[in-house]
């Protein structure tokens, strides 16, 4: 009996380790043959935020994940057979001190990070242009990446868009997604292709109230009311006109403000008027935990990413919700909003360049994008991504955005924006939600005293 | 003579250092080096930070003298993250103390011992939730529709939901309630261990004169039990004026809803890892440092004087 119940044991700790060891014997590089590209020697060590090392389970889909380790083993170290990589992975948490003093230190030669990150390090001198090694090597193709992004954002080209210090490889889903069925419940007209702020706010106040099918309470609109980088707030401004600041990212203290125009006069009081249809959790980035899924009772989500639906689409594969959550553009005049844009960048202080070059071409390189979309559901930074999910419509609609995509001087790498601007406008926003947003002119009046005096401040 | 002094001055120097001295060195050479490297250096690398212009983490830029003092003084966002501060620190401390206090004589007086143990372990359990996962239970909690857990019980008496940490009147109170579920098991603890040293004869001698229990709460407890009072103001000024991580979860960099949950920490950690502005973080950080120093001084300077008194 006691053998008996040691063989079914032993049964069961055999399948469970097999079943945890999901992906070991995948393959990763869609079928293609890996070939010795270099027999360059060296050593290169590279600080990884998020990224996950071993392989393991997708916690939002179930499915099976592939880690870099096994990915690098499969490729790279066949590449490049006498390059050893060290690798670092540092978590999300706090990642911009304990990179900054892995940069300060000497102690990384290659870098995956927060795109506003890379660009403040960069101004800091912490960052290697990569304009000469980009010049040298014929094998890399700049023109495979979309324009809008390697060209015109903060998180890759210096402040004044001469030089080239990091090379995209992730972006934010920043979109508008809609929810076909409860425009269907309340009979409005869907989402047009690229809404603009006038239209949502429209449709967002018809669909506020009791559901006239169902009678649960609906809200018209979500966005996140302390968003960190007011990704609302720059798509608006851009839809509206309000620069909000002329001048260089190169020269901050020359910057001159212009926060209190007509045209933020116009943003403000948009964000007045639809501070009052969602949620009143949305202040504290609540109430919006079921959108994209069944339960979901909010029309219109800004700044969406469709993580949700996809999620429930490859873990279940019911194509329901897939076909009930439409995204649409961004708000701005092309389509266009904030687009979060995670580069690769490499140190000034990299002790081997050129393998360190290679190291990240790899990483930013179609294959790797491949391999990141494939398991961790990464947006490519890529104009030809043909590896996306024909499903996966949300990817899609983000790769649009950011084709179109171009960095302002409200944006995260602005440090006022950042430090106050952004804050003022979420508490703006919190007035407002409760009925007492502060005299508009004056709210701007003030907020441009404030950018004046901190300008004048730095001289 | 200078001549024979002075070798005998040496000689005695030359004793003051055995080799037992300089083994207690050597052990402790790695506390010193730890303090000396992470508290100490960086303690002057952030003053001498404060009086530069930088935009990074390393010391350096341009000297700027009292600059950041200037601009973080007549910063009115300072003055209203001082104002939440202290608004939320003086409840969260004062409730606190009165309630905690409250609570350990009721669990000293029981007679019941497995009671004792029990109430003591309830109290305490909170104290041992990090702050992000009180954090996170109190947004529930407090979730500002009919779903959250506490609208949901008003709402069975007729009450509308209220925006606990949505609505700027209201948001603060929320504030120190979570913060009081969070400390109220440290502080009842520590009275505990104050009230079982009041000496029993006191109260012995209390009653043979003839008086009640309130009396010699009043009489004997409170004044014997004032240097954990004072201790309690103390560390909970301290820790009140160094809020970040509740107001920082829950509200943003704005610290939502409407600013009233924008903390002094809050307005350094937005000046440092959002702008990169670390003259104006660490000129903002000495600051906080000064008022925790002349708050903590003259705490302590109450109790001397009390004690002179005595």
């Amino acid at each position: 009996m006691k053998k008996l119940l040691l063989l079914v044991l032993s049964c069961v700790l055999v399948l469970s380790l097999a079943a945890c060891s999901g992906g070991s014997d995948s393959d990763v590089t869609g079928g293609v043959e890996i070939k010795k590209v270099s027999d360059m020697k060296g050593t290169v060590r590279v600080a990884l935020a998020g990224w996950q090392l071993d392989n393991g389970l997708n916690a939002q889909t179930g499915n099976p994940t592939i880690g870099l380790n096994e990915y690098l083993d499969q490729t790279f170290y066949k590449m490049y057979p006498n390059i050893k990589l060290e690798l670092y992975q540092i978590p999300w948490e706090n990642v911009k001190a304990k990179q900054s003093a892995m940069l300060l230190s000497g102690d990384a030669d290659v870098m995956y990070t927060g795109g506003a990150f890379a660009s403040q390090w960069y101004q800091e001198g912490l960052l290697r242009d990569l304009d000469d090694l980009i010049k040298e090597d014929t094998s890399f193709d700049p023109s495979i990446y979309l324009a809008g992004i390697m060209n015109n954002s903060y998180s890759t080209k210096s402040p004044d868009g001469t030089k080239q210090f990091g090379i995209p490889v992730a972006l934010g889903r920043r979109m508008t997604i809609y929810d076909k069925k409860l425009f269907e419940d309340w009979g409005v007209e869907p989402l047009t292709a690229k809404a603009t702020p006038a239209e949502l706010l429209e449709k967002g106040k018809k669909m506020t109230g009791k559901n006239p099918k169902t009678g649960e309470d609906n809200y018209g609109l979500y966005w996140s009311g302390n968003s960190l980088n007011g990704s609302t707030f720059v798509a608006l401004t851009l839809a509206f006109g309000a620069k909000g600041a002329e001048g260089s990212l190169k020269d901050v203290k020359s910057i001159k403000w212009q926060l209190n125009t007509p045209e933020m006069v116009k943003v403000m009081e948009w964000l007045k008027e639809a501070s009052k249809l969602p949620p009143a959790g949305f202040v504290n980035a609540q109430g919006g935990e079921n959108f994209g899924l069944e339960k979901n009772n909010i029309a219109i989500a800004l700044d969406s990413t469709g993580g949700a639906t996809m999620n429930e689409y490859q873990s279940k594969k019911n194509k329901d919700l897939l076909d009930r959550f439409e995204p649409v553009l961004n708000m701005g005049p092309n389509g266009e909003g904030w687009v979060a844009v995670d580069p690769f960048i490499m140190a000034k202080k990299a002790k081997d360049v050129k393998a360190s070059w290679e190291v990240l071409k790899f990483l930013t390189s179609p294959m790797t994008q491949k391999y990141m979309y494939d398991n961790f559901a990464q947006t490519p930074t890529l104009k030809n991504a043909d590896f996306v999910s024909a499903d996966d419509k949300y990817v899609k609609k983000a790769l649009e955005i950011a084709e179109v995509g171009h960095s302002e001087l409200m944006d995260e790498a602005n440090p006022f924006y950042m430090s106050d601007i952004v804050p003022a406008v979420n508490g703006f926003i919190s007035k407002a939600a409760t009925g007492s947003a502060p005299d508009i002119q004056k709210f701007l009046d003030d907020l441009q005293q404030r950018a004046e005096k901190w300008s004048a401040n730095l001289k | 003579m200078k001549t024979d002094t002075f070798p005998e001055t040496s000689n005695k120097r030359k004793k003051r250092f055995t080799r037992n001295d300089w083994m207690g060195y050597l052990f402790s050479a790695p506390l010193i080096i730890g303090v000396l490297a992470f508290a100490i250096y960086p303690m002057i690398a952030a003053l001498i930070m404060s009086f530069h212009q930088t935009s990074g983490l390393s010391v350096g830029g341009k000297w700027v003298g009292f600059s950041n003092y200037n601009y973080v003084v007549q910063d009115a966002l300072f003055w209203q993250a001082l104002t939440n501060t202290f608004f939320i620190g003086i409840w969260s401390v004062l409730l606190g103390i009165i309630l905690s206090f409250v609570l350990a004589s009721l669990i000293n007086n029981l007679n019941w011992s497995t009671g004792k143990n029990f109430f003591k372990a309830v109290f305490f359990l909170p104290n041992v939730v990090s702050g992000v996962a009180t954090t996170l239970l109190f947004s529930f909690l407090f979730f500002p529709s009919k779903e959250g857990l506490l609208n949901f019980v008003i709402g069975i008496f007729g009450i509308d939901p209220v925006g606990w940490f949505t609505n700027p009147q209201i948001s603060r109170y929320s504030i120190v309630l979570m913060s009081l579920w969070g400390a109220l098991g440290y502080n009842t603890i520590i009275f505990l261990a104050g009230l079982q040293s009041v000496p029993r004869d006191l109260y012995e001698a209390a009653e043979v004169d003839g008086a009640g229990t309130y009396r010699k709460w009043f009489y004997i407890t409170i004044p014997y039990l004032r240097p954990i009072f004072v201790f309690m103001l103390i560390m909970g000024t301290i820790g009140a004026m160094k809020r970040f991580t509740d107001v920082w979860l829950i509200g943003g960099t704005a610290g939502n809803p409407g600013g009233s949950l924008m903390t002094v920490v809050l307005y350094i950690y937005r000046n440092a890892f959002l702008a990169s502005q670390m003259g104006m973080a660490t000129a903002a950080s000495y600051l906080l440092f000064i008022i925790i120093f002349i708050l903590t001084a003259f705490l302590m300077l109450l109790n001397r004087r009390k004690d002179s008194l005595d």
